[in-house]
């Protein structure tokens, strides 16, 4: 009995424990399956639009934005709603089309739940339609 | 012993176990924030505008953190003190008349962000302002929330006209 203590107690101190390198470079995913899900494609070519739309979208959500270029098509903010931040990138492709990708970190964690990135898109779909019909 | 080692078993079991599903997610009164948050600004243009909301932001001491005008943005902080409520200072009394710590707020970071958007169909622009802050208490923790009072948004928005009007006869 406690043998099985002492080994529940050592796992306990050793969960959540990482090295550095994962810290810096290491993944628990392949490159291909996070973009899989931290990335959505829209049928326009106008990235300013697009750009705007994330900036509303984003404050809609309760972000504050803390930093936007329009060059390099990246938008990051912080939530105050969810203690999170977040990064968007909008990229032109060469099929006339535009792609966004957006990454996050709560807390001291980066979130690799797909299900967050599908509500971010969702709520962009719906500020995309927003804007297309005119609605404030 | 038995009981404990239950315990430690089913908290390892549950460490990491943070469900993100409602992050991201739109609640049902956004468009009611973003039309307290909007106004629509008529004859302006987008240039004009955001150097009048510059101008208001340095008339409430804010300093300018982020401008990117082709997307129509401007952010904004200021650091000022968290006065003590009359609740905190009751609850600092309690706990100096009881031997305990009093926890209570000391400064607090205000955000703001702007943005303007070319209305769609008139020749007028929309800007969206938004506030929030992060208020630091005296052991150094802190907590995020987002402004949500109306009545401060509607002092920025009158703030606005104001300064449009005197941007526009160089004052």
């Amino acid at each position: 009995m406690n043998k099985i203590f002492i080994i529940c107690i050592t796992v306990f101190c050793l969960c959540g424990c990482s090295t550095k390198f994962d810290d810096v470079v290491g993944s628990t995913e392949t490159q291909l399956q996070v973009r899989g899900y931290q990335t959505r494609t829209f049928e326009t070519t106008d990235k300013e639009m697009v750009m705007r739309s994330i900036l509303s979208t984003m404050q809609d959500l309760g972000f504050v934005i803390t930093r936007a270029d329009e060059r390099l098509g990246t938008i990051s903010g912080r939530s105050f709603v969810n203690d999170a931040v977040l990064t968007v990138t909008i990229r032109k492709l060469r099929n006339g089309t535009i792609l966004v990708r957006a990454n996050a970190q709560a807390g001291l964690k980066p979130i690799l739940d797909p299900i967050p990135y599908q509500n971010f898109f969702n709520s962009l779909g719906q500020s995309l339609f927003l804007e297309a019909h005119n609605i404030n | 012993m038995k009981n404990l080692l239950y315990v430690i078993v089913l908290f390892v079991l549950l460490s990491g176990c943070t469900s993100y599903n409602e992050y991201f997610k739109l609640d049902k009164n956004y468009l009611q924030r973003r039309n307290q948050e909007t106004r629509y600004i008529e004859g302006a243009n987008e240039e004009d505008m955001l150097v009048a909301a510059g101008q208001v932001l340095q008339d409430l001491g804010y300093m300018m953190d982020e401008i990117e005008f082709d997307l129509g943005l401007l952010t904004g902080f200021k650091t000022r003190e968290a006065i003590p409520k009359a609740g905190q200072i009751g609850i600092i009394v309690l706990a100096a008349l009881g031997g305990t710590q009093a926890v209570y707020d000391v400064s607090q970071q205000i955000y703001v962000t702007i943005i303007s958007t070319k209305h769609p169909t008139r020749k007028g622009y929309n800007v969206r302002v938004e506030f929030a802050r992060v208020i630091f208490n005296n052991l150094g923790q802190s907590r995020a929330e987002k402004i949500q009072d109306e009545k401060i948004y509607m002092a920025f928005f009158d703030k606005l006209s104001q300064s449009l009007f005197l941007t526009e006869n160089n004052l």
